[in-house]
């Protein structure tokens, strides 16, 4: 009987695994291909080993773009994170006011990436955005044109507008989820405010947090759109990322090679870093049981 | 004391949560605001709040250069198109993923997790060959393939999440009366797990919506997507703010409606969930 049960269940992933393995190994394959030869057009390669990876690593730009990528990452989860749980934990859970808030958590959301820059660019105009104008009349020398600090605050309060309520709504549906014999248990305990979130939501929310840090992570380390509206990379390559670093060589100068070579220490570094999450995350929930 | 206590904790949560909700708002408003002014008054100094003519004039313009409903049309299609398929594709896979679980199974959300870390600029060159080659280039099957590939991990991965949740007790009650794979996922899993599939819905319905790299390099004049329409503002006549802001409102005003009315399919997923 569990065997049967066992069997029709694979039976089920497989057209999943087919299809994710499809979208996954053919452009892989290809990237690979690229990455190892070298090309003087007329559709004629050759083997060029490795040659590329050895050039990008030998690159200084890319180096300052990953430093820049990973401090971009780094402050986008650190204030996200917390911050979407905070909301979720301060929502109503019924009434009126949940779909309201719900409504207007989505709002950013619901705005394609590219408008998401371009709205930011003219809301922090310093002539005729309101935000820059109203920083410019109260006396803060704020112009994300020329001033790196000001870029960086602006593309990272435009992302922190952005995303931070997909990380709320995730949280608040783990937190619909606990059966509220839990929160009853605790009651009769007479558990504080800190220790119900510390036992009981802290830990049923980690399956939904664990999708939340990984997607916020990987799209913020891929993120391209929002900035290059927004800043194009600048002032002077303050703001470049690396997927903007990545465009230039593959579309701008059309070098196959070395942008095919990028892409996979690129994938790579994704990698890595979402495993180092993953595994952290994973014993962490095993261990809260 | 513990009264008083109380209160001032409910006035500082209201006002916090309405600050966040005006910061939240405010520069879509803003955006908003300045489709309805004229191009002078859109770049006025002081920037005008309400004091101003209110024109439809952009409207008017923005509409006469391109076909709106046409752009609207093949957003929903491609958004609404991948989401279901994905679900459809997505909702067995979870399900055995949840209930099921086998040594693989962690390793294998990772992996799928994995094929999204791909940079889409690396791969745009043997996507446009194969669209290419399949001639599915500016065509709203390809691009419906293509986001539902990209999305369907997320799919699985969410699903998953919700489908553990439920306690597998109920699913043993169903078998010992007899109920078949099919009731089992039909009549049990799925009416339990329709605040979880609601959210699933609606986020990759959102992301697909605005997805603006693929959409945009995949497509020219037929399939193109609410995105590739707001893009044809912002790049050759960045200046134009006023038009611009008239375009994208007319780009979000659709999904703020939709969003509207399946928040409240959400809301009541989400309060009258089976899961408690």
């Amino acid at each position: 009987m569990e065997k049967t049960v066992n069997q029709k269940a694979w039976f089920l992933v497989l057209p999943v695994l087919v299809l994710v393995a499809f979208s996954a190994v053919i452009p892989l394959m290809t990237v690979v291909n690229y990455s190892v030869q070298d090309t003087f057009g007329n559709n004629q390669f050759f083997w060029a080993g490795l040659e590329w990876f050895k050039e990008m690593l030998r690159d200084d730009r890319m180096w300052d773009a990953l430093g820049r990528q990973l401090m971009f990452s780094g402050i986008i989860l650190l204030i996200q994170i917390p911050l979407g749980v905070f909301i979720a934990l301060n929502m109503p859970k019924s009434g009126f006011w949940v779909s309201f808030c719900l409504v207007v958590m989505s709002l950013p959301l619901l705005i394609p990436w590219n408008v998401v820059g371009t709205i930011w660019q003219i809301f922090g105009r310093v002539d005729i955005g309101l935000l820059g104008h109203t920083l410019a009349a109260i006396g803060v020398d704020y112009n994300y044109t020329s001033d790196p600090f000001a870029a960086w605050v602006t593309i990272i309060v435009m992302d922190v507008w952005h995303w931070t309520s997909l990380v709320a709504l995730l949280a608040y549906a783990g937190l619909k989820s606990i059966p509220d014999a839990y929160y009853q248990a605790a009651k009769i305990d007479q558990a504080s405010r800190w220790a119900v979130f510390r036992y009981i939501e802290l830990p049923k929310m980690m399956g939904v947090l664990m999708i939340a840090i990984l997607l916020r992570f990987m799209d913020s380390f891929m993120i391209y759109t929002e900035p290059f509206v927004v800043t194009g990379g600048g002032p002077g390559s303050t703001t470049t990322m690396l997927s903007i670093d990545l465009v230039k060589m593959a579309l701008g100068q059309f070098d196959l090679g070395p942008a095919a070579a990028f892409s996979i220490m690129y994938f790579l570094t994704i990698l890595l870093i979402s495993w180092v999450f993953y595994t952290v995350m994973t014993n962490l929930e095993k261990r809260e049981g | 004391m513990a009264r008083a206590v109380t209160t001032n904790r409910k006035i500082i949560t209201t006002a916090v949560a309405w600050t966040i909700a005006l910061i939240l708002f405010f520069p879509i408003f803003w955006t908003i605001l300045t489709s309805f002014k004229t191009e002078a008054q859109a770049i006025n100094d002081p920037p005008l709040f309400f004091n101003f003519d209110w024109t439809l004039e952009n409207y008017a313009v923005v509409q006469e250069r391109s076909d709106y409903m046409k752009f609207l049309w093949n957003s929903i299609i491609i958004a609404g198109g991948s989401t279901i398929l994905g679900i459809l594709i997505a909702i067995p896979a979870a399900w055995s993923m949840a209930f099921v679980p086998s040594v693989r199974t962690k390793d294998i959300l990772l992996w799928m997790l994995s094929t999204k870390m791909l940079p889409a600029v690396g791969v745009l060159y043997p996507i446009s060959l194969i669209f290419v080659e399949f001639n599915l280039l500016d065509t709203r099957l390809g691009l419906i393939v293509v986001l539902m590939l990209i999305n369907l991990p997320i799919i699985v991965w969410m699903l998953y999440t919700y489908f553990r949740e439920i306690p597998g007790e109920i699913l043993e009650a169903a078998r010992m009366d007899g109920a078949t794979l099919r009731d089992e996922i039909l009549y049990v899993l799925t009416p339990m797990a329709v605040p979880g599939i609601a959210s699933t819905l609606l986020l990759n319905f959102i992301l697909a919506w605005n997805e603006a790299f693929w959409t945009l390099n995949l497509t020219a004049a037929n399939a193109a997507p609410l995105t590739a329409f707001i893009a044809s503002y912002s790049s050759p006549e960045g200046l134009f703010f006023a038009k611009l802001s008239a375009a994208s409102t007319m780009a979000i005003a659709p999904i703020l409606i939709l969003g509207w009315f399946s928040q409240k399919q959400l809301v009541r997923g989400l309060t009258f969930g089976a899961v408690k």
